[in-house]
């Protein structure tokens, strides 16, 4: 089997991870914070430790990095517990649906800026937005339909400029390029445990800067905390005001390990190989005049349709082949006004470190032999 | 048995910062849960320290800006 659809969840996961994930099921670990004999206190350890990697992976304190159930519920935490209703911000029309769907919840009044043009236009827009009255920018780092990066470090020192608040989805970018959320400007990162930090699913974390407001982020989930049991309502102290609850341990302890993996291999080289794949697919394949490929820019994906073909067609058949992709909207319906014009999205390929040339080469032997018209 | 010091942290993970606060001015130290008879405010965690050590750990507290009392 070829897996090339990461960006939905990595796979395989590395040795270190099932590692990690079994001994937390299997160890003596108590609940995190409940408690203070030995179990309790492992399971805390645990915890703990992943909080210190997080934060020296994207530049912040351990007390800033506050565990969610993945990267879908701290953006919704983010979004949901900053922005008021009727408030102005600023997105752009790469999103996904996990920062579009909180974003109407919220009921802010959402002002789009092209994301598929370049640095300075892109800042461009979003400075003249910021100057109607924008309190905020939401966007991701890097987009999960097309290969495309938005200059998140561009946009942060933007909105400091301007005291504006950063909201970034990491989902995509975290594990694969360096976000550092003081030197960058972010307020609050959002980032998944199970894509480019190669854990499971069922964790994720909002990482504040250290010079973010969390006093103006409300806490979506109240409930127990460990800490203060006397108070009718949530710890003002950061992990825990965004923490209530009993915590996701064999998830934490698979992204800590998978954390471990990508810096014992290193984002440049994780980069360097995906970008190795991708070059291989499309010097195989952009000159073939049946495939039209959407975008070259960086990152870790290629986006493409088949002339005559529908995608979700493309996808099944590459599938009988062994070859898993994924085809649709991608959860992203606006990023498609850059794919197919009928409104029924595109087939992407995403790649992860374990993903290698030769797998390119046959994804593309099949694709000329067995799936093009 | 040898007499200790105790600083209640806010949160569990604070008193993680705190030990590793402590462990980077070379006190030994240990994450505790403190009864909450004592705290007066339910469950909290804290820093046990060897009594010896009771005021470089302090200022080393300080330095590292982690709020505590003492209990």
């Amino acid at each position: 089997m070829i897996y090339f659809d990461n960006a939905a969840t990595t796979y395989p996961k590395p040795e270190s991870v099932i590692e990690a994930v079994n001994d937390a099921v299997s160890g003596v670990y108590g609940n995190p914070g409940r408690g203070g004999h030995a179990a309790a206190m492992a399971a805390a350890e645990l915890v703990y430790g992943c909080r210190v990697k997080l934060a020296k992976a994207f530049g912040t304190d351990p007390s800033r990095v506050c565990f969610t159930g993945g990267c879908t519920a701290a953006l919704n935490t983010a979004i949901l517990g900053r922005i008021s209703p009727g408030e102005r911000v600023i997105t752009s029309d790469l999103e996904h649906n996990s920062v579009m769907r909180p974003l109407r919840a919220a009921k802010a009044v959402t002002d789009t800026f092209s994301a598929a043009s370049d640095d300075g236009r892109i800042l461009g827009q979003i400075d003249e937005k910021i100057k109607k009255g924008a309190a905020c920018v939401v966007c991701t780092c890097a987009s999960n339909v097309l290969p495309v990066v938005l200059p998140y470090a561009k946009i942060g020192a933007l909105c400091r400029k301007r005291g504006v608040t950063f909201i970034a989805d990491g989902a995509q970018a975290a594990g694969f390029y360096d976000i550092d959320v003081e030197r960058d400007g972010i307020d609050v990162l959002c980032v998944p445990s199970h894509k480019g930090l190669y854990g499971i699913p069922g964790a994720g974390a909002l990482i504040f800067s250290p010079r973010a407001d969390v006093s103006r982020f409300k806490p979506l989930v109240s409930g127990g905390t460990g800490t203060d049991p006397l108070s009718v309502i949530m710890p003002e102290t950061v992990p825990e005001r965004f923490e209530a609850g009993t915590l996701p341990l064999a998830a934490i302890a698979s992204m800590s390990a998978g954390i471990d993996h990508v810096n014992s291999v290193g984002t440049e080289n994780i980069r360097r190989k995906v970008e190795a794949v991708k070059r291989a697919v499309l010097g195989w394949l952009s000159d073939d005049g049946r495939i039209k490929f959407y975008g070259r820019g960086p990152g870790s994906l290629l986006c493409f349709n088949v002339e005559g073909a529908g995608c979700e067609r493309i996808a099944r058949e590459l599938d009988l082949h062994g070859i898993c992709v994924r085809a649709g909207l991608h959860c992203s319906p606006s990023a498609h006004k850059y794919t197919a014009p009928d409104g029924t999205g595109a087939v992407r390929l995403s790649f992860s470190y374990s993903n290698t040339t030769d797998e390119a080469e046959r994804f593309c032997r099949i694709m000329t032999r067995f799936i093009l018209p | 048995m040898m007499k200790q010091s105790i600083f209640a942290l806010s949160s569990l993970t604070y008193a993680y910062k705190g030990r590793d606060a402590l462990t980077e001015a070379g006190i030994k130290s240990g994450v505790v849960r403190l009864d909450g008879t004592e705290t007066k405010k339910g469950c909290r965690f804290g820093l046990r320290v060897s009594y010896g050590d009771r005021d470089e750990a302090r200022r080393a507290l300080i330095r590292a800006r982690i709020v505590f009392t003492e209990t």
